[in-house]
């Protein structure tokens, strides 16, 4: 159920969005790429969702990038 | 000076001292300033962090600074214990005058058993699901090419051809790194030596006779061999954990307390360290904050670990 809006979460779903664009995916193209739903994924971006750690590896290595880096970029 | 109260008996300081030397020689990486934490001097010495054994060893330490045989230092934020050119030399004098107490199984000696022992209980159980794996390979591979040529529809009822050998392919690849990982701890996993530290640098002697590019694959695919812990869960959980407890640890907080500070239930928390649990990025933030560290720097820990696989 996408309700929880933390900042937190909503920072982090903008560093993956930023990330995902500086690399010239489309949503749908990359969401598939990493085998999730492109809904899911487009909620995940607007911070809608409160991922797992398994999910924020997943889309790091999709993005080719360390999760480290995803949270450092998104300042937690 | 020891004395002889009972107390003594039960953890001299020079047995302390020479955990203190043992934790540093063991740990096999460089680092500034050097020294071990007072839980890497627990391990060395078999003592539950809690236990008034552990408060024995603490009041020790204090003494070890106050006659020049140990300094303490801050790193990290965290206070280690290191070995001082006295405290060598009072080692060496116990060491010749046959007065060391002969120290507990080390970590890395304990590491290396318990995964030897593991290995040696689940090996043919390993053997049994490559086995199985290959057979189901096969059995799809029969019907795929019977579909292919219109003797009988494909039985892979709601998934795609390609799928069915994506997953045969994941659920094969588990089963055979098992096995190898198995077979690497059970006969191929040297017994470490206590003078030294028993890192795996994932190389072996005959290595040397490939080239940079096939040498660099052969270390990558022996990645986590030791860790036994990645058998039967997630890689990433499992390295969580470990660097949440390793960083609880070096701030010496028991689980409860840092369960306590997060909000969060005690067994929630252990199951998280145990790598069983994937948290979410709320769950995620409560512990960095009690741990008061930011979330990235709990996930470069977890990165590290991934390099250097070393066993939790």
């Amino acid at each position: 159920m996408p309700a929880k809006k933390s900042a937190g979460v909503q920072a982090l779903g903008e560093a993956i969005r930023s990330a995902r664009t500086e690399r010239g995916y489309a949503q749908e193209t990359f969401a598939a790429r990493v085998g999730l739903d492109r809904s899911y994924f487009g909620a995940v971006e607007r911070g809608e969702f409160n991922i797992t750690i398994d999910t924020l590896t997943t889309i790091a290595d999709g993005l080719d990038i360390r999760a480290s880096t995803l949270l450092r970029r998104a300042g937690l | 000076m020891m004395s002889n109260t009972p107390v003594d008996d039960v953890v001299p300081a020079v047995l302390v001292l020479a955990a203190v030397d043992r934790a540093e020689r063991h740990r096999g990486i460089k680092v500034d300033p050097p020294g071990v934490p007072v839980w890497g001097v627990f391990g060395h010495l078999d003592v539950a962090a809690r236990s008034r054994r552990a408060r024995l060893v603490r009041a020790r330490l204090d003494e070890l600074v106050d006659t020049g045989s140990l300094e303490h230092l801050r790193r990290h934020g965290t206070t280690v214990w290191a070995v001082t050119r006295a405290g060598r030399r009072r080692l060496s004098r116990a060491r010749r005058a046959g007065r060391l107490p002969v120290l507990p199984e080390s970590p890395q000696h304990r590491a290396w058993r318990e995964a030897r022992e593991l290995a040696g209980e689940r090996i043919d159980g390993f053997r049994l699901d490559v086995l199985e794996e290959l057979e189901h390979a096969r059995e799809l591979l029969d019907a795929h090419i019977a579909a292919a040529e219109g003797r009988v529809a494909p039985e892979v009822a709601g998934e795609s051809v390609s799928d069915s050998w994506f997953e045969v392919a994941e659920r094969l690849q588990h089963a055979c790194r098992r096995l190898g990982s198995a077979s690497y701890c059970l006969s191929e996993w040297r017994e470490p030596d206590d003078a030294r530290a028993d890192v795996d640098d994932r190389s072996e002697p005959r290595d040397m006779v490939f080239d940079r590019k096939q040498r660099d694959r052969r270390f990558a695919r022996r990645q986590g061999r030791r860790n036994t812990g990645l058998w039967d869960r997630d890689a990433e959980l499992v390295f969580l954990g470990q660097a949440i407890r390793e960083m609880r640890e070096e701030q010496d907080i028991s689980l409860a307390e840092l369960a306590g500070k997060a909000g969060i239930r005690e067994h929630r928390l252990a199951r998280v360290e145990a790598g069983s649990l994937d948290p979410d990025y709320d769950l995620l933030v409560k512990l960095t904050r009690a741990l008061n560290v930011e979330s990235h720097v709990l996930m470069n820990r977890v990165e590290a670990l991934e390099q250097t696989d070393r066993p939790g």
